[in-house]
């Protein structure tokens, strides 16, 4: 095979010193004449968009002067309401423009392309310095050549902008995993082991075809993206497929390839001459697992950085009603509703807070309980003999309640309390309200009216659609010194004292308060590390299970704790609603096997499923390095005992023999 | 046969064995924990430090098993198994052994210089000796034009070889070969038992297992045969393979008269009783055959696209720093006697070419009437040791013992 020894000869030229030095050498000359001819000869003034919010006139209410709102705990006594629609929507407004500006100013430093020439000059010479200098230099001129076609023949030009992701990713991806072996380059069986399972993953063919397909994959999601939906939609989809794609084809990966990686060594005997060498079981385990959880690391990195910048990428695209990125169409209205939410909401990591639910009177509840079981016990006398029963019944009467207390009759009120808001008030950050009301059958074309009455004094009145999700911009004066935000939420116009025809109903996370608590980026890197920490458990999960499984069985082994870990949120919410008894309420003893043995198999893994990092980044919300540390240490532990399992096994397995023979 | 564990008269110096296996005994058993095959019944013996052990046996009698056991690939269902005095299954024990399996079970994605690399850092070797050392191997075992071909491209043979290789880049104490030369032409094999012959005179204790007899009966100073899973027979080459009732005389070419008048004496100082069985020319071995066509056809410089001929047997197995037992000085005196059979001779001495003792002592007295021949150099290992070879090699042993206080082993 005379063009894999050529293959050969220019890989030992590539990691040979003298050509470190001159390719180094080359590439930081290329790099400061690059940047002086762009200072010099293209330096230009970059046009500086800087957008101001218009002044709004202040709308005055129709009809005769509002009622004073009526009483409500926790609400300051005696004030008066005072019609602040201009305030809010002036609020809403300037902090939008004020965030859009920041972007926009970014975007026209000057020391950008400075930084961005210095950091690709870099990158080249750490390739270089990796052993892929010349690897590099094809690929630039294989990029340069596809994009050159892509231009030059618009009836590919798709193919070809798939054909550049591609290849960039892949060039990423050959840096990290070479960086990673450098890293594991040191003498000591940990380290070797570490490093040979990393070039066990690049040589084989199980995870050449996933790193092909994850390619493939997050260079084609871009193309599937619709141009007529609004931008906040697509980046929404593209952040959810894309992590949710790269999440789930780097975890099946890492089941098989660690399942693999041990199994099939034990079975092909190659494990014998490792293990008549001085390793400790602990060390062949530990290799083997630092192994793959690098390679994981590798390709979240390679994909994270890919589904990051192409976020980007469409942020810098039109939104709705733009006539190019970040310029409204429309004077009266600097930034479109799309661009708005696209930059508070989405690309940002906020906190939620819910409304506290209502003080119940634990004497009056005590006594509905006793009132619900004596109607029950007249058709059956037995009910509510048992503290179980009695429990299940006040969990019923709760729900009830709560269901109660989220609906809100035609031109009745519901008034709600925020809490824990004394983090925005303090550092003077506004809040918004997302809000989404139901009604009957939830018809698209009506339009209901909701007033909403803040302690403060400040009011809004909005006109909306029902089934959907809409936002306002909240000044931090409406949070009085406890964190505390009271508002009463009217069904009807109150003003105008104009009730809607029907009840609305807002279900369960479908009114929140929201306030950013960090960067989208350091949410970002958040997001993608509980994914490496989730991976890093599902490998040393398949890692355990090939110590002494055969290879199939292994296999389905890690796959089947995989699969319960993730579905375990789902598992708990459905045994919610599990009955344990038949329609005349006698217990199954079936159903109650299902729900103990549900129950304790999702159970552990709760705090695994309750992160759901890529749900939080698509919501843009934020990922608490709190919650990160709490599952991180029980991720932690869990790795640890798999670990410390399969050690104790693989110490007392005798290696000559496999599957019993 | 020396069966008490630990005996210190069969080490000669007092030393602990290396492997001590004492009714050793491996029953393997199914799912249900029902035994399916007893591999290993009741197995005693013992390797003692620098010597080359033999395990023999047919196809199934026990041979790798036992090995296994040896490298804590399998534990034993009783019985008592120390290698350097602890269980097998010690990891600092490993440091010192080398293993070569039956077969080659390399990563077959790694070239050759990335399989020693591997291996080398198991051992924590620096960077600067495994290089060293990986290049050595690599130039030992004939691989230097294959060295970055990945090992799936490797034919049986270029596997084998790099197998060995791996068994030594930790210039182990003790060597554990499990039928070296499966799949070896008749060069790697000559070479293999060269260095194995080689490595024994170093120090090595190697324990060499093979059905192919005649590499065994090259190389090794003890063996033992198995088969059915127990020892049948235990000792050294000549003891076991020695026939006392024979006697084999070899001279220059005689003419039928002078025969037929050896004849007449033999005949006539027994009374009749004895006389010559058998006369014929001796035969040079095939291997030894085979070796001087290749020889010669390398001499004509005839091209092979195949895994060349290994180089000189790596510096650091020989060891290149001078050692305190003035093993130097040995290097130095025997590099005179360069044939490694009379090394091996020099191990195991074969009886001495004195004067016979019995009643045919005054026959060959007679038929003896030239000095002892002096040994061939051209071929490495003979059936039968040369006398005059072996009367060098036992003057070499007795000035290596007077020079090194008794360090030399005596045969057992």
């Amino acid at each position: 095979m005379k063009w894999r020894d050529r293959l050969d000869a220019i890989d030992r030229l590539q990691k040979s010193r003298g050509f470190k030095l001159i390719a180094s050498a080359a590439v930081v000359l290329i790099g400061v004449l690059s940047l002086v001819t762009y200072v010099v000869a293209f330096q230009v003034e970059a046009p500086r968009v800087e957008l101001s919010a218009p002044e709004l006139p202040s709308a005055t209410p129709q009809g005769p002067a509002p009622a004073p709102v009526p009483e409500a705990a926790g609400r300051v006594e005696g004030a008066e309401v005072t019609p602040g629609i201009a305030t809010q929507e002036q609020t809403d407004l300037k902090e939008t423009v004020r965030a859009v500006n920041a972007i926009l100013a970014r975007r026209a430093d000057p020391t950008m392309v400075a930084t961005a020439i210095a950091a690709l000059s870099g990158l080249y010479v750490l390739a270089i310095w990796l052993g892929l200098g010349l690897t590099y230099l094809g690929l630039s001129v294989a990029l340069a050549g596809v994009f050159a076609i892509g231009r030059a023949v618009p009836a590919i030009a798709d193919l070809c902008t798939f054909a550049v992701g591609a290849i960039s990713l892949w060039a990423i991806f050959i840096a990290l995993m070479e960086g990673s072996r450098l890293l594991f380059s040191g003498a000591g069986p940990v380290w070797s082991i570490a490093r040979n399972t990393l070039d066990e993953a690049r040589r084989i063919r199980i995870s050449g075809v996933f790193v092909v397909l994850l390619i493939f994959l997050l260079a084609a999601l871009p193309l599937l993206l619709s141009e007529n939906q609004p931008l906040r939609y697509r980046v929404q989809q593209f952040l959810q497929y894309g992590t949710g794609i790269s999440y789930m084809v780097i975890a099946v990966l890492a089941v098989i390839f660690s399942v693999a990686s041990v199994a099939l060594e034990q079975r092909g005997k190659v494990i014998w001459q490792t293990m008549t060498k001085p390793v400790a079981a602990w060390q062949y385990v530990l290799g083997k697992w630092l192994g793959v959880a690098t390679l994981s690391a590798v390709l979240l990195a390679v994909t994270g950085g890919a589904v990051f910048l192409f976020t980007e990428y469409l942020r810098s695209q039109k939104a709705q009603g733009e006539v190019e990125a970040f310029l409204s169409a429309n004077e009266q209205e600097p930034v479109t509703p799309d661009r708005q939410i696209l930059e508070t909401q989405i690309l940002a990591a906020r906190v939620t807070r819910s409304f506290s639910p209502p003080q119940l009177d634990e004497k009056l509840f005590a006594e509905s309980v006793d009132a619900r079981i004596r109607a029950e016990q007249a058709l059956r006398p037995e009910y509510g003999r048992t503290p179980a029963e009695r429990e299940e019944i006040a969990s019923e009467l709760k729900r009830a309640m709560m269901i109660t207390y989220r609906s809100v009759d035609p031109g009745g009120d519901r008034y709600l309390v925020f809490d824990g808001l004394s983090e925005p008030k303090r550092m003077n950050q506004p809040v918004v309200l997302r809000f989404k009301p139901e009604s009957g059958s939830n018809r698209p074309d009506t339009l209901y009216t909701l007033t909403f009455l803040f302690d403060s004094g400040a009011v809004a009145v909005r006109r909306v659609a029902l089934a959907q999700f809409h936002s306002m911009t909240l000044s931090p004066s409406v949070i009085n010194a406890d964190g505390r935000l009271g508002v009463t939420l009217v069904n009807g116009d109150f003003f105008n004292r104009v009730p809607n025809a029907q009840g609305l109903y807002f279900a369960e996370g479908s009114i929140e308060l929201s306030y950013s608590a960090g960067s989208y980026r350091t949410n970002f890197a958040r997001v993608f590390l509980v994914l490496w920490l989730k991976i890093a458990f599902v490998s040393m999960a398949g890692i355990f299970a090939a110590t002494f499984l055969s290879f199939p069985v292994a296999t389905l082994t890690a796959f089947g704790i995989f699969l319960v870990s993730e579905s375990s949120g789902f598992v708990r919410s459905s045994l919610e609603n599990w009955n344990v008894t038949d329609g005349m309420g006698n217990d199954v003893p079936l159903y109650i096997a299902i729900d103990y043995i549900a129950s304790g198999i999702s159970y552990p893994m709760q705090f695994y499923a309750e992160l759901r990092p890529t749900q939080k980044l698509v919501d843009g919300l934020l990922l608490p390095w709190s919650s990160i540390a709490t599952s991180g240490v029980l991720l932690v532990v869990l790795v640890g005992v798999l670990f410390g399992l399969a050690t104790v096994i693989f110490r007392s397995r005798e290696l000559a023999i496999y599957s019993g023979n | 046969m020396v069966d008490a564990i630990g005996s210190a008269s069969g080490s000669g110096t007092g030393e602990q064995p290396v492997v001590v296996a004492q009714n050793l005994t491996k029953v393997f058993k199914d799912f249900w924990l029902r035994a399916r095959a007893r591999a290993v019944e009741n197995l005693t013996f013992e390797i003692h430090r620098r010597e080359v052990f033999g395990l023999l046996g047919p196809n199934g009698s026990g041979k790798s098993t036992t090995i296994k056991l040896l490298l804590g690939l399998l534990k034993p269902t009783s019985g008592r198994l120390a290698v350097f005095g602890r269980p097998p299954t010690d990891v600092a024990v490993k440091r010192r052994i080398g293993y070569l399996p039956e077969e080659s079970y390399l990563y077959q994605f790694l070239n050759a210089r990335e399989t020693l690399e591997y291996y080398a850092k198991l051992f924590q070797i620096d960077f600067h000796t495994r290089k060293r050392r990986i290049d050595e191997l690599i130039d030992m075992v004939g691989l230097q034009s294959a060295q970055f071909r990945p090992v799936r491209d490797y034919s049986k043979g270029m596997q084998r070889r790099i197998g060995i290789a791996q068994a030594l880049i930790n210039d182990p104490e003790f060597l554990i070969l499990d039928e070296p030369t499966t799949g070896l032409d008749p060069i790697g094999t000559r070479q293999v038992k060269d260095l194995i012959i080689e490595l024994g005179r170093r120090g090595k204790t190697i324990l060499l297992s093979s059905h192919l007899l005649a590499d065994v009966e090259d190389c090794v100073h003890r063996m033992v045969v198995l088969y059915g899973g127990q020892k049948r027979e235990e000792g050294t080459c000549d003891s076991l393979l020695e026939e006392h009732d024979r006697t084999t005389i070899e001279a220059d070419s005689l003419d039928e008269a002078t025969i037929a008048e050896i004849d007449e004496v033999i005949r006539r100082r027994t009374g009749g009783s004895k006389s010559i069985r058998k006369v014929a020319r001796p035969r040079q071995k095939l291997e030894e055959f085979f070796l001087q066509i290749v020889e010669r056809a390398r001499e004509n410089q005839v091209s092979t696209s195949g895994a060349t001929a290994g180089g000189q047997t790596a510096a650091f197995l020989l060891g290149t720093e001078p050692a305190p037992d003035g093993s130097a000085l040995i290097e130095k005196l025997t590099n005179a006697t360069s044939a490694p059979a009379a090394v091996v001779a020099a191990a195991t001495p074969p009886p001495a070419p004195s004067a016979p003792s019995g009643p045919d002592s005054s026959i060959i007295a007679d038929l003896i009437n030239k000095p002892a021949p002096v040994a061939r150099a051209a071929a490495p290992a003979a059936n039968a040791p040369d006398p005059g070879v072996a009367k060098a090699a036992q003057v070499d042993s007795d000035l290596i013992s007077r020079l090194t206080s008794g360090d030399a082993e005596k045969p057992r």
